[in-house]
């Protein structure tokens, strides 16, 4: 009987990392393009043109316009700066932020482990979605507002991760012979019990890009986020979306950008995993 | 129980908030209600509202009115603002119902096909059509869910009146990226369970296939499922948010973006309170049912 | 004479992903036999009742040889007439106790599943009056309980309980003593051999133990690194072992006279069951310069007594 398990471990473990590789390079070729996104644009994103409002992709405006008139394309690749490196940056905030809280709170424990985990459940006692709306809306629109919003809950996940990886990690024995050889907690915390939980928390901050960029996305669609005229996926097709049947290609181009970038990361987030898995990072 | 420290918390952060925000909520007010703003009214309006108070005053006054049922006045309309929040949640209990139970009727059954037929044709077909849906917002997929079955086919409402005809449309919105979670997520608890040690065992005694399957490797995987829809319950209300507001059916998550929109802040402070009771309640009651399912947990 | 046989085993290869397991091995039972597959760990025994049971959840694949139960092949048959064998003429009790039942349903529930997939009904009186036989009291109580309740030693009396129940024509056992403590062992061995007289069931019983083999054995079967080394009537194996391996193997077992076994140096060789050359060669002490030839062919010993080998090249 074949399947996938009867593959050899050493041999399935190959396979794994190619996979990783591979969406690693076609991540890092998003990052790239977002990097490079005005130098990549074939025309200028926020030129609004009145006499070619609407019109169908052609070689000049390759995804056609939109109702001002505004090269599609370029805002679609000025879009994929906007999502893309605000997405990477919120999970990297957050997850320095409730890594570093995670850490204290598993180590000391106490009275910090008290506060900032009752802070995490007042947070969590409410759909994230939800909260991020209300927040996002109460501090107005507005990129920054949005990664607040979003944020706001977002440490809670890499804070109680750290913190029972810490809480299992600092009864070890080469704990207490650090603390024995004088260490100081700093040291311990960055120099022993970091690399040893930093492999699980990153493989979790992976498989949340995908979801932070629909967040971003989320929340700009609905006026939250990303106030136009600046380039963001969600909020052109909420402009778009009531000349959709006009210009289909002013919901389809971001559309179509999303969805395959989401994918990437996705899939990038699980190869990571499976490769964790089976390497016992996790 | 720790229900009500966090609601005090919860509350107070989103009024702390609201506080701090920019945006002076008699303007909106005035402005909605189509009054003109001069600055006698504007005074008049400020001093009606308790504007002029300080934070703690008021956010203690708001407390007292709620401990007794009194969620104060809409901003927007003047109407009390607890019977509009439960005649939104009605709305929306209906649309999340009927979308739990569209999503748990095609995803289990998948779910279980895929894992006892892993690998197979159908198996990578339906496990790309789910990575597919799970790369999608739902707003997205409602946005292409109202093009082609409203504009092209014009077979429903744009306009979801709350009839039993435009639920179906916000049902399908909220549905699909359920379905693409849940499947994943059933059909790799079917395949653990029938990898285990107890299902050799049956198999050995001869038990028959379906016995087997559906007496117990669904009855040890139902915490699973049950864990997966009680994770989700907090997606579905907040992606109710987005698609009541596409789909303007009129739930209480509409209105709570109609109230960001007019600055309502009553509303908002309402909805915050209500939503986080229903959402620890539900986790209560998911924690519960563990017990009835695998008699090894014990209540905390 | 060919009646009396209820299972031969023909030169099985047994094969567990790229490695042979299994090589050669041929043997029968005949009805209401006891015989025992003695070996140390990884020698193929488990792998032989695998292949027996041949379902496909257990991983090892038969690339040579036959299995004929009551005169039908087993390898040639499909997974839905392999499992109508299954419990009623081929019952099975694992080593692992716990992972018989499903932890998480009454004994009582699993009981009534097993036996409505065989067409019978539960009739408790017979399951309690089965429970009794085993020594196990309480036996109402018992049924109402879960697995994850039960000690290792009660989950195992539990399961053989059920096999006995279905009073299948061979009874396959895979280690089910080596999770036990000595006092549940006896206990064990002593139902087995009940069963057998009270029902007729052959017993195919595989264990590294050989004191268990000593007590319950008709005919003994001796495996190492995937091959049959030697097999004859219980008491002739034991009490004159003509194999090296095996006379090996009765000078290390403890016994109370204060003075410690001489162990067997060395460990059995991973890939023994691809070995042109005789697998236990290197450890063996009347190994000569002149490698064997033919190292696994059978030889008559004595009468009903067979060795590959008998200490002299």
């Amino acid at each position: 009987m074949k399947n996938r398990t009867s593959m050899s471990p050493l041999k399935r473990k190959e396979f794994l990392k190619i996979r990783v590789y591979s969406f690693v390079v076609l991540a890092v070729l998003l990052i790239v393009i977002s990097l490079l996104a005005p130098y990549l644009a074939p025309n200028n994103p926020n030129t609004t043109n009145s006499a070619i409002m609407n019109i169908a992709p052609s070689a000049e405006y390759p995804c056609g316009t939109d109702r001002l008139g505004r090269c599609v394309c370029s805002r679609v690749i000025m879009g994929a700066q906007t999502s893309i490196l605000s997405a990477i940056g919120l999970v990297a905030v957050s997850f320095l932020i409730g890594s570093v809280f995670g850490m204290l709170c598993g180590y000391y424990g106490g009275a910090i482990d008290n506060i900032i985990m009752r802070l995490a459940d007042v947070l969590l006692a409410f759909p994230q979605m939800v909260l991020a709306i209300a927040v996002a809306g109460i501090l107005g629109g507005g990129l920054l507002n949005a990664l607040i919003a979003l944020g706001i809950t977002a440490w809670t996940l890499y804070a109680r991760l750290a913190r029972s990886h810490t809480m299992s990690i600092k009864n070890e024995p080469f704990i207490a012979a650090a603390k024995l050889s004088g260490c100081s907690d700093f040291t311990i915390l960055f120099r022993h019990i970091l690399p040893n939980i930093v492999g699980s928390l990153l493989v979790n901050a992976t498989t949340q890009i995908g979801t932070t960029m629909i967040g971003i996305a989320g929340l700009s669609f609905l006026g939250l986020g990303v106030i136009p005229p600046n380039a963001e996926w969600g909020s052109m097709i909420n402009e778009a979306r009531s000349y959709i049947q006009l210009a289909p290609w002013t919901v389809l181009a971001p559309a179509i950008a999303m969805v395959v970038t989401i994918m990437i990361f996705n899939y990038l987030g699980d190869s990571v995993r499976d490769l964790a898995d089976v390497s016992g990072v996790i | 129980m720790q229900l009500i420290p966090i609601l005090l918390a919860l509350s107070f952060l989103v009024f702390l908030l609201m506080y701090i925000s920019p945006g002076d909520p008699a303007v909106k007010k005035l402005t909605a209600q189509g009054i003109a703003v001069s600055q006698e009214v504007l005074e008049a309006e400020r001093e009606k509202m308790g504007l002029n108070q300080p934070f703690f005053v008021r956010y203690g006054n708001w407390l007292a009115g709620v401990l007794q049922g009194d969620f104060g006045l809409s901003y927007a309309d003047d109407m009390p603002v607890l019977p509009k929040l439960i005649k939104g949640m009605r709305y929306t209990l209906i649309l999340a119902t009927s979308s739990l139970a569209l999503a748990l009727a095609v995803s289990i059954p998948l779910g279980i096909i895929t894992a006892v037929r892993s690998n197979s044709l159908l198996d990578h077909v339906v496990r790309m059509l789910t990575f597919a849906g799970n790369a999608m917002p739902n707003f997205l997929i409602s946005v292409l869910l109202m093009y082609f079955f409203c504009i092209r086919v014009n077979l429903f409402p744009v306009i979801a009146k709350g009839t039993v005809q435009g639920l179906l449309l916000p049902t399908l919105a909220l549905s699909i990226p359920m379905c693409s979670r849940f499947i994943r997520q059933i059909r790799a608890e079917v395949l653990e369970q029938l990898g285990k040690d107890y299902v050799t065992g049956l198999r050995t005694r001869g038990v028959r296939e379906h016995y087997i399957l559906f007496h117990n490797v669904l009855h040890n995987s139902l915490s699973a499922i049950l864990t997966i829809v009680g994770l989700s319950v907090g997606t579905l209300m907040g992606g109710s948010v987005v698609i009541e507001t596409i789909f303007r059916w009129p739930g209480i998550g509409k209105l709570v973006m109609d109230s960001i929109t007019a600055r309502d802040y009553s509303v908002i402070q309402g909805f915050v309170l209500i939503m986080a009771v229903i959402y620890v309640v539900i986790n209560l009651l998911t924690d519960i049912s563990y017990r009835a399912l695998d008699p090894r947990i014990e209540l905390e | 004479m060919m009646e009396e046989q209820l299972l031969t085993v023909n030169d099985l290869h047994i094969s567990y992903g790229d490695a042979d397991v299994v090589s050669q091995v041929s043997f029968s039972v005949k009805k209401g036999e006891i015989v025992c597959i003695v070996g140390e760990s990884g020698c193929g025994k488990s792998s032989v009742l695998k292949a027996i049971l041949g379902l496909p959840s257990l991983e090892t694949v038969v690339t040579g040889g036959s299995i004929v139960f009551e005169g039908r092949e087993l390898t040639s048959m499909n997974t839905k007439q392999r499992c109508r064998l299954m419990g009623v003429e081929i019952g099975f009790v694992p080593q692992n106790p716990g992972s018989s039942f499903n932890p998480v349903r009454s004994y009582e529930q699993q009981f009534r599943e097993t036996l409505s997939s065989h067409g019978r009904r539960f009739d408790q009186a017979e399951v309690l009056d089965c429970f009794e036989k085993l020594h196990l009291t309480y036996g109402a109580d018992i049924l109402k309980s879960y697995p994850y309740e039960m000690s290792g030693g009660m989950n195992q009396r539990i399961a053989i309980a059920l096999a006995m129940l279905l009073r299948p024509k061979l009874l396959l056992c895979d280690e089910v003593t080596s999770a036990l403590d000595v006092t549940t062992q006896k206990l064990v061995v002593e139902e087995l051999m009940q069963f057998r007289e009270n029902c007729g069931t052959a017993i195919l019983f595989v264990t590294h133990n050989l004191g268990v083999a000593a007590k319950m054995a008709d005919i003994i079967i001796v495996m190492y690194a995937g091959h049959l080394m030697e097999y004859g009537q219980s008491k002739k194996v034991l009490k004159t072992p003509a194999h090296p391996y095996t006379k090996c193997l009765m000078v290390a077992v403890p016994d109370f006279s204060g003075e410690l076994p001489c162990g067997l140096d060395g460990q059995p060789p991973l890939e023994g069951a691809t070995m042109e050359t005789c697998a236990f060669e290197p450890r063996c002490p009347y190994a000569g310069d002149m490698p064997h030839k033919n190292p696994y062919k059978m030889k008559q010993v004595s009468d009903g007594h067979f060795s590959c080998c008998t200490g002299r090249a």
